[in-house]
């Protein structure tokens, strides 16, 4: 059997496969069902400092090749958000996902997610959709994003992920400066965009907010190449995410230099075992082609 | 694909002082308990019980400032929706079947008990509202040969008091195969109680606050459940195991 462990420096996982922020995780009930259809680690819903209701509904639309979102970062606040993912009981890892309007909030955030016992920090610098966050507040550009990981670096002993946008015009110096504020590992990708719907019947956008971000199958090149990209400039391990689907997308992203991958939209079409459906792909083509570890594949494109 | 569809209002039915039944001019592959997510573009999307699948139907109540945009709308007019979504209720060999309604709750078991009477299933309902004026339904469910059991909380129609009521006490001289029931949650915690005494099966839609009716962004999360999706009609079984009776 093909091992699919995984060491993304201090974060060690049983195979690699992370269930991406955004995505089911509100309740730890929900995260351990995840934690326990296979997958090699869950990311919560991204938590802000106050509660936020997020855009009105339509906030997710689909079309024939992924889906578009606006949810607007809905979520309890820190405070409720630290009763209800406390006390995690599972060995799969549990990432929570934090996003603020600047430094000094992620630093707040950073310091209460210390009395969760939770695996590692994800810091999200890249959400396409919610004014005052993430690309929309510049935070892709990499002075900012220096500036803010450096603040959670100072605040936290986890290990610290750094969400970046596929939408960087300068990728490979943001993700450099990420790693020089002391990131641990880059998660390379959210969803992509803002791309818009229109119902055609009622001349109007689908999406409540009017464009969203654009995941699924249609980003899956944009996200191989950003992972390709960022590979040759930083040393530390690489989450692949967006439109990865299945064991072979699963390992062309490793391919292309990331040692796992963030799994989304893919649960929509696949359902919550999706992780463990990957894994299985991921290790019949391994067999097939005699990988004997993960290892083996990550950057393989590379040499 | 889970795609916004457009249909146009075809009839307007004032059922009461504030639920409005709306007949679309087309039919729609539902099962009863299955819900659709209305869209009104530039004001939200939220999640709707259908009262009948051939000519889609749906009875809504003015409660809110969505429902009110709901009522404005004109035969004529459009009506855009997702769905169906969520399970529906399910009938085997069922000979006779309980359908008990809390408020609004009465629109899908209107559906339900549609499907069961021309499966020849005898079904008897009890509806409880907050007043006489607040009953709807009952009509609908006398045409169609069910027997009516009413009540209110003020006694202004039928028995005073909730609808535990008279289900016990009709569960005391009469059986029933299965008992289906929606409307809110509360009251559904005290009729499964009632029909675990009677060992009476049952089913529950049950109610959630949703945003995106697709099964992704985990607001309508009951423990590791999504009522969008897993539900929100669910089994016995499955509201012992969500921990809906805690």
């Amino acid at each position: 059997m093909p091992e699919l462990s995984v060491n993304l420096g201090k974060l060690k996982l049983e195979n690699p496969t992370i269930l991406a922020s955004g995505i089911l995780g509100t309740t730890k009930p929900l995260l351990l069902k995840i934690a326990n259809s296979g997958a090699g680690a869950v990311t919560s819903k991204s938590i802000s400092i106050e509660e936020r209701k997020g855009h009105n509904s339509p906030i997710i639309a689909e079309f024939s090749s992924g889906l578009l979102n606006a949810v607007g970062y809905k979520n309890p606040g820190i405070d409720k958000a630290i009763e209800e993912f406390s006390g995690w009981s599972s060995k799969i890892p549990l990432i929570i996902s934090i996003v603020g309007k600047d430094a000094e909030e992620f630093k707040i955030l950073a310091k209460k997610i210390n009395q969760i016992n939770c695996t590692a920090l994800e810091i999200v610098l890249s959400c396409p959709h919610t004014p005052g966050f993430g690309t929309l507040a510049g935070q892709n550009k990499p002075d900012i994003t220096y500036e803010i990981t450096k603040k959670v670096r100072e605040n936290t002993s986890l290990p610290l992920i750094v969400k970046l946008s596929p939408n960087s015009p300068e990728l490979s110096k943001t993700a450099k400066k990420a790693e020089q504020a002391g990131a641990d590992i880059i998660n390379m990708g959210n969803s992509a965009g803002p791309g818009m719907i229109i119902d055609i019947e009622r001349k109007k956008p689908v999406l409540h907010f009017g464009f969203g971000g654009i995941s699924g199958p249609a980003i899956k090149p944009l996200s191989i190449r950003c992972v390709y990209d960022i590979y040759k400039s930083v040393e530390i391990p690489i989450i692949g995410t967006g439109g990865i689907t299945n064991g072979k997308d699963a390992i062309e992203i490793l391919m292309a230099g990331a040692s796992a991958v963030g799994i989304g939209t893919a649960v929509y079409y696949r359902g919550i075992d999706v992780f463990s459906k990957i894994n299985s792909e991921i290790s019949d083509w391994m067999k097939k082609h005699n990988y004997k570890s993960i290892d083996e594949l990550v950057g393989a494109v590379h040499v | 694909m889970f795609d916004m569809q457009t249909f146009r209002i075809k009839k307007i039915i004032k059922e009461n002082y504030r639920i409005n039944s709306i007949i679309l001019d087309g039919k729609l592959d539902a099962g009863p308990g299955q819900f659709l997510m209305i869209w009104i573009p530039d004001i939200d999307e939220k999640p709707f019980g259908i009262a009948d699948s051939d000519p889609l139907t749906l009875s809504i109540a003015n409660v809110g400032p969505f429902s009110s945009k709901l009522h404005s709308l004109k035969e004529g007019e459009f009506l855009s929706f997702r769905g169906p979504v969520g399970t529906s209720f399910n009938l085997k060999n069922e000979k006779r079947i309980i359908l008990v309604a809390g408020g609004y709750g009465v629109v899908p078991l209107y559906f339900l008990a549609k499907i069961a009477i021309e499966k020849k299933i005898k079904c008897t309902i009890i509806l409880g509202a907050k007043t006489k004026k607040d009953l709807v339904y009952q009509d609908n469910f006398e045409k169609l040969g069910c027997t009516v059991i009413t009540c209110t909380d003020d006694g202004s129609c039928g028995e005073k008091g909730i609808v535990t009521f008279p289900l016990e006490n009709l569960l005391k001289k009469e059986k029933f195969d299965k008992l289906f029931s929606c409307g809110p949650n509360i009251m559904m915690k005290s009729v499964g109680k009632i029909a675990d005494k009677y060992k009476l099966d049952y089913e529950f839609s049950l109610e959630a606050y949703m945003k995106c009716g697709m099964g992704i962004c985990g607001s309508c999360a009951i423990g590791d459940k999504l009522v969008c999706k897993d539900g929100p009609v669910f089994n016995k079984k499955e509201l012992e195991k969500l921990g809906f009776f805690r």
